[in-house]
């Protein structure tokens, strides 16, 4: 086996080797990224248009694609009251001064390829019906709209009914519809950012 | 092994004296001692300095031959040259049968040291027309055409194959000598590698594969260029290949040579480019299903007579696939509405244009090797640099579209040395070591959480394989000893810093044996125990992966907190399998049968399991992670050719598989169901300038999948939700989202011609897949949830030779 090979040859194996087995050090971990996408509270603002405190409820997921589960807060209107609903979604994982943190913002600057759905089951005398999520043309108070006019639904207007009630559900569908979003798309069509139900209580008005 | 494209080089102007009636053809098949067939055999007529080289099955053919004597000179690494005169009055078939080189290292050997099949592996092998018949195909998708091995698939261009149920991790890839390092773990992610460069690909279906290293649980898939040409001169080939769905074209050239001044400095380079716009379903069409490949390589050998051998090699994979638009969902409701929806949403017309969800994949590979020669001795050592970027885009808000949601770049150094010495009687001794660098990295700026973490692997393994004859046996048996050590750090759900190192070792062992069994059969068995240390991927994964409704959590995130635990806080124990193989060869001149039988323990199996279901803002989700249980492969690969007269063949192929959880009493989810092909073959013995005229025409038949995990359905995981009942909390078996797709009955043609004018020829075949435009789901197909498959597609495909 003697002059088989040059023994240089042999010499680089042995230390490249060795390199191998001794170089074995702490690795560096990724950059931190804002992850924009992450939303980890739904926040919902009623504001009563004849004045008066907002109710503010959130739906908050405590770690975004941990395991633990989104808790929602019950929704407590005033009876025979109108309102302003503006919703906001945020990513709590990080700091309110984080790029990213305000998910909301994001939304209404791309407008034209989102909407929002909503479907309830009591509590609301206007508008009526159930809302639009198994059907498009039901009616929603939609009080914003993207360039090309079409609803967006971070901005709704909702009067409650006039006499109380308990354990109504409301749900808000936010779907991403880029090129699909038309006069008619309804709640299947696109990707789905946000789906969040809340109970709904009407309680007499102080 | 050569490609037939090399034997032109040896082509000489034998066709000039047409004066005579020159039509006799002398057909013939190169065998073993065992009656094995010897594809990649260089035949010579020496009068003529006619050459060529044995197809898949050992069989050659040389056509317009006058009457005359003629000296057959056969030659084939690892075998004694063998002349033999051959008096011609009619076309004439004879046998061939070589004799093993104890001295292996002849005159002829010297070219490239292939790594030994050995002959108690159980192997089988694309190449010759087999392999020409699928140029144009993936590397996935070409090697469905073996039995036993099929693909898991996601869309129309995406194959990974599965060896005997086993894929991603659990299979090795060596592409031109080097163990494949890209981002196996993802089920939509390909091999990296162009098989236009292929001469023939092999599958090991043992585990016995002991010296390529940890991972081969299932299987080896070995894709070898062709040995660089010896004989001075320029030779080469174009390819090009038409597809009727998709409206794909394919291009593909070699150029290879020998010098005349520098004896024994020869060359090749390849390029190739693939373009594919949507495939189309019978019904509709698949938007965003489109490809774009280019690739490249480059390879420079100096080889010494007998002594040394010296070869640098490079290759650039390039390519950009489209990923079924309307299989972008990010919620279970989105999947309902999808498995609801007559056709995929976002389905559109024909186009060539291909947006997210996409992935981009660049794959570089440098190596460098060499190898001495000695006596009855041989030393190879080789290294490689490989780079892997893949960079993937999911549909996402428009400001972030462009930008991919993973981003990564990984790097593989790898060396391997090996000495191996000839012991006489055909049998060998071998040692080497193999050893690995690894990193992987994540590239800032995808604004997502990486799903895996960055990581660096340093791998070292070593091996001893000896080989003996023990009275009518042919034994070989080996050792293996790894180590891998893993370097991790990444973020957490909260963006939270976390690093670990830790690091794993374990042996292998082989034992295969091989007889004679009457004039023209032979039995091999092996019997390996193998393992295989967990992926990264496999232990820190979390959160989402490209179209996929489901969350993973990694074997290390914690069941309650989501933080990541230390693996020593984790019962987790190497995977490791015990596989025993068992195959029957026939061959005669007129029968080809190969009978395969294994069962495949894999103890500590990682599989994604499914927990439970969590609730974010976007909906119920139900969510996985990764377990460990005790899992078994248990099948059948059968394949017949048999000649039945001089014109037609008739091919049967089938493979069965049962495969179990038998831990838990379950199922496996996408095990390929059993199958089975038959394929009639008219061959048109003519001689002239148009020859090798074919049809053939056959139909596949795929069983129903009833071997299958439960279903439960999209609106049952709802509705449990609704009620707020846990429906994985007592049972935690494998779910799947919809029943398993009915079997299908496929029928295809194809024919094919050759004009051979000499020196350079032109091969042209026509081939039709799915003829009657069957509409079908495949199991193994990801996207099987939201489209059909394919429908009819023709190809046309056209070879130049020179």
């Amino acid at each position: 086996m003697k002059n088989l090979f040059p023994k240089s040859l042999f010499k680089v194996t042995t230390l490249a080797l060795l390199a191998l087995s001794f170089n074995a050090c702490d690795e560096e971990a990724p950059g931190k990224e804002d992850a924009p996408e992450l939303i980890t509270e739904v926040r919902l603002t009623f504001t009563p248009t004849g004045g008066g405190n907002p109710v503010v409820v959130s739906a908050v997921d405590p770690d975004g694609p941990g395991v633990l589960d989104l808790i929602a807060e019950d929704i407590s209107l005033d009876a025979g009251t109108a309102y302003t609903l503006s919703i906001g979604f945020f990513n709590d994982l990080i700091e309110p001064t984080d790029d990213g943190y305000d998910i909301s913002a994001e939304v209404l600057e791309e407008a034209d390829e989102h909407m929002l759905f909503f479907s309830w089951d009591g509590g609301f005398s206007e508008p009526t019906g159930n809302g639009n999520i198994d059907n498009r043309n039901d009616p929603v108070n939609y009080a914003d709209e993207d360039s090309a006019g079409l609803p967006l639904g971070l901005s709704t207007n909702w009067i409650t009914t006039t006499g109380v009630s308990t354990g109504s559900t409301f749900r808000i569908l936010l779907k991403h519809q880029p090129d699909l979003k038309t006069a008619s798309s309804g709640a299947t069509v696109g990707e789905t950012d946000v789906d969040v139900e809340f109970t709904l209580n009407i309680v007499e008005a102080n | 092994m050569k490609v037939p494209i090399l034997l032109f080089l040896l082509l000489l102007p034998a066709f000039g004296s047409s004066q005579q009636l020159c039509t006799y053809t002398l057909t013939g098949r190169i065998i073993d001692n065992d009656s094995t067939s010897l594809p990649g055999a260089t035949i010579l007529i020496t009068e003529l300095q006619n050459g060529m080289a044995s197809d898949g099955n050992g069989n050659f053919s040389f056509l317009n031959l006058c009457e005359g004597t003629y000296t057959i000179e056969v030659t084939f690494i690892g075998y004694k040259r063998k002349s033999q005169k051959v008096r011609l009055k009619k076309s004439e078939v004879i046998l061939i049968k070589l004799e093993p080189d104890e001295t292996v290292l002849g005159e002829v050997v010297v070219q490239e040291h292939y790594d030994h099949i050995s002959k108690s592996q159980t192997s089988v092998a694309l190449s010759g027309a087999q392999l020409e018949s699928l140029r144009g195909k993936s590397l996935g998708a070409a090697l469905k055409n073996i039995t036993g091995v099929n693909t898991i698939q996601s869309g129309p261009a995406i194959f990974k194959p599965v060896i005997h149920g086993v894929h991603s991790q659990r299979i090795l890839i060596l592409n031109n000598g080097i163990r494949h390092e890209g981002q196996q773990w993802g089920a939509e992610h390909a091999p990296e590698i162009d098989p236009f460069l292929a001469s023939n690909i092999v599958v090991i279906k043992d585990a016995s594969a002991i010296k390529y290293g940890t991972d081969a649980l299932g299987g080896v898939v070995i894709v070898n260029p062709s040995a660089l040409p010896v004989v001075p001169g320029v030779g080469g080939a174009f390819h090009s290949v038409w597809q009727s769905n998709g409206r794909s074209g394919t291009a593909a050239g070699i150029i290879e040579g020998a010098s005349k001044k520098i004896k024994g400095l020869n060359w090749r380079t390849h390029g190739s480019i693939k373009k594919s716009g949507d495939y189309n379903a019978p019904e509709y069409q698949l938007t965003n299903t489109g490809f774009s490949e280019n690739n490249f390589s480059a390879a420079l050998g100096y080889h010494k007579n007998e002594a040394a051998g010296y070869e640098i090699f490079y290759s650039r994979f390039s390519s950009e696939l489209g990923i079924l638009r309307g299989a972008s969902v990010s919620s279970i409701e989105d999947l309902r509405n999808a498995f609801e929806s007559p056709r995929p949403q976002y389905t559109d017309n024909f186009s060539y244009s291909i947006q997210s969800p996409r992935q981009q994949v660049l794959h570089n590979l440098l190596k460098a090797n060499a190898h001495f020669h000695k006596n009855h001795n041989t030393l190879s050592i080789q290294y490689a640099f490989q780079q892997n970027d893949r960079k993937e885009f999911d549909l996402r808000r428009d400001s972030l579209n462009s930008l991919p949601s993973l981003d990564l770049t990984l790097q593989t150094h790898t060396l391997d040395a090996e000495w191996e010495q000839e012991l006489g009687d055909d049998n060998f001794r071998c040692i080497g070591i193999n050893a690995m660098l690894q990193s992987n990295g994540n590239n800032f700026g995808t604004k997502r959480l990486p799903f895996v973490p960055n990581f660096s692997n340093y791998s070292a393994g070593l091996y001893a394989i000896q080989n003996f004859t023990l009275k009518k046996w042919d034994v070989e048996a080996g050792l293996r000893f790894d180590y891998r050590y893993y370097a991790v750090a990444g973020r957490d759900f909260s963006n939270l810093v976390y690093s670990s190192n830790m690091y794993f070792a374990n042996a292998s062992a082989t034992f295969g044996a091989t007889r004679k069994i009457g004039n023209a059969g032979k039995y091999t068995f092996g019997l390996s125990s193998t393992w295989r240390p967990p992926h990264v991927a496999e232990l820190y994964s979390i959160g989402t992966h490209q179209s996929a409704a489901a969350i993973e959590y990694g074997f290390l995130i914690d069941e309650v907190t989501t933080r990541v635990r230390p693996i020593e806080e984790a019962d987790f124990q190497n995977e490791k399998a015990v596989k025993w193989v068992n195959t029957y060869r026939l061959t005669t001149p007129k029968t080809q049968l190969e009978l395969t039988a294994y069962a495949n323990y894999i103890f500590n199996y990682i599989y994604l399991k499914p927990e439970g279901i969590t609730r974010d803002v976007r909906g119920a989700y139900p969510y996985f992670r990764y377990r460990q249980t005790d899992a078994s492969f248990i099948g059948v690969d059968l394949l017949v050719d048999q000649e039945i007269t001089k014109s037609w063949s008739a091919l049967f192929k089938t493979s069965l598989l049962k495969a179990d959880d038998f831990k838990n009493d379950d199922y496996l989810i996408y095990v390929p169901s059993n199958r089975a092909e038959v394929l009639l073959r008219y061959d048109y013995k003519r001689t002239g300038t148009v020859n090798n005229i074919f049809a053939s025409a056959g139909t596949s038949f795929v069983a129903r999948q009833h071997r299958a995990p439960r279903v439960v359905s999209v609106a049952e995981i709802l509705q449990a939700n609704e009620d707020g009942i846990d429906l994985f909390a007592n049972d935690k078996s494998m779910f799947d989202f919809i029943d398993t797709p009915v079997g299908y009955f496929l029928v295809q043609a194809s024919m094919g011609f050759s004009i051979n004018t000499g020196k350079q020829k032109i091969d042209f075949q026509l081939q039709c897949e799915n003829l009657l435009n069957e509409r079908y789901r495949e199991y193994t197909n990801r996207m099987r949830y939201f489209s059909d498959e394919i429908g009819r597609n023709i190809s046309l495909s056209l070879k130049y030779s020179f």
